[in-house]
């Protein structure tokens, strides 16, 4: 196994490669301030700093070492809990305790974490964004005020001036000199660039067959952790990330979904593209979760896979040197089964960026707001010309045993007019397109009346008085 | 000193009355009065063990690590009901690490739940115990999990309360599926009378799901023997129970079995009693000869530790035109899973209000699920629900208030033993609530907002025991430097209790906070107290802390006496000083006191004074809800939650604010989303992780204010304390479901309220 730097020492793990970090944290070097709550990303109490280079820069994401193998860390800088402390407590620990926001304490080494990777790469600096950082910490006895207020004091203590930080290895200096980060920060960037810089893992070649494909692995570590462990891993590489040419963007299969978020050239063309992506998982899962992961998942609610349908993505499949091409509305065939082969894996996906007069939206309907899976969720893609349809796609996931593109639907608008009557016989066909079943996100009456009502809510920013005269 | 008597002491432990003999003190200091101005007590102390929860140095059982320890695992059962056939564990015992299987074929026969065994053949739920398995570590004992075969008979389950009643439903025990046979019932007065007098009679059913507790760290021990006395480290909200349940258990004495728990990450009721897996651990560890490590998983914590029962409560109510209640009657049955437990909830109904004529008649229903356990505020969340709702729907149809209503039917005594309150403060609290919310914006006509998003505000009281009661004790060391250690034999399971007990410790002998230092959690060191439920542990042990410091200031002041050559009469006690009260020559410090008696420490033993005969000890309090309704999508979303409560006297605000606002947001969580869902057909839960099973996250959180409205209560104890563990958690699913009717003029009538149930409502 690779090395990586775990606080402030190196370690070289000799468990296989598909242990979970959280397991070599707490068994291998019993460090227990990193808390087991769940083993599947959705508490938070496993929380650590990963810290990778970019580009020779170190930068830091939070992650859940629950679903992450440590292959997956090799040459990283790890942060676990002790990695913070110090003598004294640091001021961000300091207001956890004056704001009394630990209660049985179980659930805090996690958000004290999540807040250091704020403190490490926030922006704007004000309680929204941090709140946003914590929303995969869960806390089952505060009622979370407290932590509200104990984040609001950060903000308000060091916020203003840590705006005016914006690069990484100056941001990590203040933060030290602030005593919000301990001096042995000070030299990680050189320590990770001094060992040689290896891919982790193998590159992908053919026979490469027996070992298991992980990008982000926050699908299959959920389900199969302890099988896992002792698997070969292939691990996806994002190597190219997005390239854009002639108004075409390629998106790499292993780019993660935080880093889509966050891509200021997509957030040009939709700018509330960081309302939507919120609503997926958490944002320690969204730093690991990948394009390619969620497609492969082919789950009928991934909500990746149905906003990429409604940008009528194309997906481009690689076997050995072999390339070739397939809509992603043509991918997802039957239940978790899809259009490729076994020996293929998914590079690339790419669409067109949309020119003027175009909507797209997005919606997402579940039982809690943020880190629920959705009861139902929709996109839509589109484009008039002079008063006419010109293009439009729509997707619809939790309708279907596959996340769907409405064909017959889609179809049927092209070349239409947005007026009340289209819309009512478009509904028709997409109620005959779809076929819900109940299960516990919601009957399937429900999710029949939900589809339905997400046209008109996608519809609604664009043509408000259309939508209020029809259904308000 | 005073000397002690011993009396029969009751009072209400979660949901039952509990009987104990206790050992009182005859004597006791004044009592801390409403208003006392106080030094320490009722101040902002952050907590005390601050430093090692935020630092990650707090080591819970989850944590405990001892040299040469192995790690258990259960293999539970897949079916919801079935009979063991046969077991074979021959392949797991030979896979290499695996130190020992445990099936009920080679254990001893452990009676568990009194009819049935820590291993039993007869399994009654998805989730029972079938086999242990102990090996090098966690993962070789999952691994071996899977080799044990096991010949299962399939049985015929019943999953649902109302099939499990039905004469043709598969039996889970030969006397029926109803609990002791029959229904539990209560009456006073005449109900058929008390409706034949009302102008305005409603029925209606209202449904309650099943909840799970579901802590963040995950039940787990740790035990290790030294020849015949055994150690366990639990996380655990009752060590004595622990203590008691492992000793029976294992038919050894209770002096051989210590149980230890400093930090827990949580219990919410689920954590009263000793688990089938501490003592499976327990009879590894003594077979292979080494420390065992037992911890169970998310999914296990799903099935197998604890829920709220579900409830089906029709309720009928009958009012006067002026607002009079004359008559109420409950009828419920809920499910309390394979085993003894109990599901009743209708003391809401038969204590909130003044009403002459009631009648209950609710039953206890066996199903082949998990086991039932208390769940902060028992039975009170699921009454409330149904009370209120139908509470509002009264004042509706009289065109009244809801809060004048409530106002009308104010009860100035118990309802049930017809015997007066040591204190009840609620008009107080609704008033404050009342202003605070904005009461009087609220509009009259259910449903009228405009667009699509509507508004609306409701409320509902709460009642609830949360006094206490003895036996409880505390012992306080005074070192030779001064310094003062507290121990007792409760637990903090994260309510503070290590920081109001140095609280009450410094007041009482005026001391600085930093002076004080707290042990608690550990049977072989600390006296008797009862395990952390009910909103008991302050309102009891606190005043056992102030009585073991007054003992020690008898004490102090008898030991200057004799070192300064003067009456006892003359001495009195300030501030870690034995003064003289007229010559200022003549005077002590506590440190020189202990060291001049030539002891390291010196030592005062404290109790929890007897309850004021012929009074009921209550928390009551009101709570209201301003919530938007999106009738788009169905979603509910609560914008602010109004919590003012009478609780008697406040120890520490901050750990207050964490109590009742941890209440708040899981009284929420219950009201819109937590709900364990199980398969009919199959009899499988399959809400049995986090992904599926939802509690709210930071961004559910509603705006959260505040108020209490009671000072110590003198009557109840020395320190006049109530509890606030729960009071804040039962009236809020109701007041979101009257909130909820105020703004889309749709009643909801099941819990959870989600959108589905929302836009059904609506638009089917
Ligand atoms: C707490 C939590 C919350 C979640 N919430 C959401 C949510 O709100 N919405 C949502 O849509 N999903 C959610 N998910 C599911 C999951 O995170 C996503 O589907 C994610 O995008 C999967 O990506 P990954 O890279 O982690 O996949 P991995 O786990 O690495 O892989 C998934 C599968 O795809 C295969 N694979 C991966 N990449 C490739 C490739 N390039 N070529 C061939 N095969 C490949 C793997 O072998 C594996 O079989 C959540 C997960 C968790 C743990
Ligand atoms: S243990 Fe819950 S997120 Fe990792
Ligand atoms: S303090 Fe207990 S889970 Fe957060």
């Amino acid at each position: 196994m690779l090395p990586f730097i775990l606080n402030n020492r190196w370690v070289k793990p000799e468990s296989p490669e598909g242990t979970v970090l959280l397991d070599f944290i707490r068994t291998d070097q019993r460090l227990t301030g990193a808390k087991e709550g769940c083993r599947e990303g959705d508490c938070g109490a496993c929380m650590v700093l990963v810290g990778r280079l970019k580009h020779g820069q170190l930068h830091y994401t939070q992650n859940v070492s629950c679903l992450l193998p440590i292959a997956a860390v090799a040459h990283c800088h790890v942060v676990t809990i002790e990695g913070l402390n110090r003598q004294t407590l640091s001021p961000l620990q300091q207001f956890f305790v004056d704001e009394y926001a630990s209660q049985c304490g179980f659930c805090t080494p996690g958000f004290i974490i999540s807040l250091t990777a704020y403190l490490l790469n926030g922006t704007q600096m004000d309680d929204e964004e941090a709140l946003s950082y914590v929303d995969g910490n869960l806390c089952r006895c505060t009622g979370y005020s407290s932590i509200r207020r104990a984040l609001s004091k950060l903000n308000q203590t060091y916020g203003a001036e840590l705006i005016d930080y914006s690069v990484p290895a100056q941001r990590i200096r203040r933060l030290i000199e602030l005593n919000l980060l301990p001096d042995y920060f000070s030299y990680m960037e050189k320590q990770l660039q001094t060992p040689p810089r290896q891919p982790s893992g193998q590159p992908l070649t053919k026979d490469d067959g027996a070992r298991t494909i992980v990008a982000g692995g926050t699908d299959l570590f959920v389900q199969q952790a302890d099988d896992l462990r002792e698997h070969k891993l292939a691990f996806m590489q994002n190597t190219r990330g997005i390239v854009i040419e002639d108004n075409r963007c390629y998106v790499d299969a292993a780019f993660n979904v935080q880093e889509l978020q966050n891509h200021p050239q997509l957030q040009h063309h939709f700018p509330r593209m960081h309302q939507w992506f919120r609503l997926i998982a958490s944002m320690p899962v969204r730093h690991r979760a990948t394009v390619g992961g969620n497609i492969i998942n082919a789950s009928p609610i991934g909500d990746l896979s149905v906003w990429l349908l409604a940008l009528d993505v194309t997906v481009v499949l690689q076997n050995g040197r072999r390339t070739r091409e397939i809509p992603l509305k043509d991918f997802f065939v039957d239940y978790k089964t899809l259009a490729m082969t076994e020996d293929e894996t998914v590079q690339l996906v790419y669409f067109d960026l949309p020119r003027e007069n175009y909507f797209f939206h997005f919606e997402k309907v579940c039982k809690r707001t943020y880190l629920d899976i959705a009861s139902v969720n929709g996109a839509m893609f589109l484009r008039t010309r002079e008063e006419r349809i010109d293009t439009i796609h729509l997707a619809l996931g939790g309708v279907a045993p596959v996340p769907l593109y409405l064909k017959q639907t889609v179809h049927f608008l092209q070349g239409c007019p947005v007026t009340a009557d289209t819309i009512h016989e478009a509904l028709r066909i997409l109620e005959s397109e779809i076929q819900p079943i109940s299960d516990v996100r919601g009957s399937a009456d429900y999710k029949r009346l939900l589809a339905g009502r997400l046209l008109w809510a996608h519809l609604y920013p664009y043509y408000p008085d259309l939508v209020e005269k029809e259904v308000l | 000193m005073a000397s002690d008597k011993i009396i029969k002491s009751r009072f209400f432990f979660e949901d039952e009355v509990e009987e104990k003999l206790a050992e009182v003190p005859t004597e006791e200091p004044d009592s801390w009065q409403a208003d006392e101005k106080l030094a320490k007590v009722g101040k902002p102390y952050s907590r005390i063990d601050g430093y090692d929860k935020v630092s990650g140095t707090a080591r819970y059982a989850f944590d405990m690590h001892l040299p040469n320890m192995a790690q258990a695992k259960t293999l539970r059962c897949p079916l919801a009901h079935a009979r063991i056939k046969g077991i074979d564990t021959r392949k797991a015992e030979k896979l290499s690490g695996v130190l020992a299987v445990l099936t009920h074929r080679n254990t001893p026969e452990i009676k568990w739940y009194g009819t049935s065994f820590l291993f039993d053949t007869h399994l009654r739920y998805e989730g029972d115990e079938v086999a242990c398995v102990i090996a090098e570590t966690e993962s070789i004992a999952e691994q071996a999990i899977k080799l044990i075969n096991v010949d299962y008979e399939e049985l015929d389950h019943v999953v649902d309360a109302k099939e499990a009643m039905q004469d043709s439903a598969p039996k889970l025990y030969d006397s029926g599926n109803i609990r002791n046979g029959e229904p539990g019932t209560y009456s006073r007065g005449e109900v058929e009378k008390g409706f034949a007098q009302a102008d305005t009679v409603i029925e209606d059913t209202y449904r309650t799901q099943i909840a799970i507790h579901n802590p963040t760290e995950v039940h787990c021990s740790v035990v290790n023997w030294d020849g015949d006395r055994l150690t366990v480290w639990d996380s655990t909200q009752g060590i004595f129970r622990v203590r008691d349940g492992v000793a029976n258990s294992l038919n050894i004495p209770l002096n051989s079995v210590r149980v230890i728990k400093k930090y827990m990450g949580g219990g919410f009721g689920s954590k009263l009693e000793a688990g089938k897996y501490t003592v499976m651990a327990a009879l590894a560890a003594k077979q292979i000869g080494r420390p065992v490590r037992i911890t169970l998983d998310r999914k296990e914590m799903n099935l197998a530790v604890g829920n709220r029962p579900d409830s089906v409560q029709t309720l009928k109510g009958g009012v006067k035109k002026d607002g009079t209640l004359t008559a109420l009657f409950h009828h419920s049955y809920g499910a309390i899973g394979a085993h003894p437990s109990n599901a009743q909830c209708s003391w809401p109904l038969k204590s909130m209000y003044k009403c002459d004529n009631v009648k209950v008649e609710e039953y206890s229903v066996y199903i082949n699920a998990g086991r039932a356990r208390p769940f902060r505020a028992p039975g009170h969340v699921q009454g409330f629900f149904a009370l209120e709702s139908l509470l509002d729907d009264l004042a509706e149809k009289i065109n009244m208030d809801p809060l004048e209503f409530r106002l009308k039917n104010y009860a100035d005594k118990d309802q049930v033993y017809n015997i007066p309150y040591t204190s009840k403060v609620l008009r107080e609290a609704y008033q404050k609530g009342a202003d605070a919310i904005g009461w009087q914006n609220r509009s009259e006509k259910p449903g009228s907002g405009r667009g699509p998003v509507k508004r609306g505000i409701g409320m509902s009281s709460q009642i609830w025991w949360g006094g206490g009661g003895p036996p409880a004790y505390a012992t306080l060391k005074l070192n030779r430097d001064g310094t003062l250690r507290v121990i007792a034999g409760t637990q903090d399971i994260g309510t503070g209790t290590y920081t109001f007990m140095a609280q009450v410790a410094a007041e009482a002998l005026e001391l600085p906070m930093e002076k004080v230092e707290v042990i608690l959690g550990d049977t072989a060191v600390a006296p008797y107290c009862g395990a952390s439920g009910g909103s008991t542990t302050a309102p009891s042990v606190s005043p056992a802390v102030r009585n073991a410091a007054e003992n020690m200031k008898a004490k102090l002041i008898s030991g200057a006496a004799a070192h300064l050559e003067v009456p006892e009469s003359q001495l009195t006690y300030q501030k870690g000083m034995v003064n003289h009260k007229t010559n200022t020559d003549k005077s002590i410090a506590i440190d020189q006191l202990v060291r001049e008696m030539g002891e390291q420490v010196m030592v005062s033993i404290g109790k929890r004074g007897a309850n004021p005969e012929g009074y009921m000890i209550n928390t009551f309090g009101a709570q209201f809800a301003d919530v938007q309704v999106d009738t788009e999508t169905g979603k509910i979303r609560v914008n602010k939650i109004v919590a003012a409560h009478d609780i008697g006297r406040v120890l520490n605000v901050k750990t207050l604010e964490n109590q009742m606002h941890g209440g708040v947001i899981q009284g929420l969580s219950f009201a819109l989303m937590e709900e364990r869902v199980i398969d009919r057909y199959t009899g499988k839960v399959v809400t049995f992780n986090m992904h599926d099973y939802k509690m709210p996250t930071i961004m559910d959180m509603p705006d959260i204010e505040m108020f209490i409205v009671s000072g110590g209560d003198p009557k109840i104890s020395s320190t006049g304390v109530k509890g606030v563990g729960e009071p804040a958690m039962i009236p809020t699913p109701a007041a979101i479901a009257n909130a909820v009717y105020n703004a889309i003029g749709v009643r909801i009538k099941q819990l959870p309220m989600t959108p589905d149930k929302v836009l059904n409502a609506l638009y089917r």
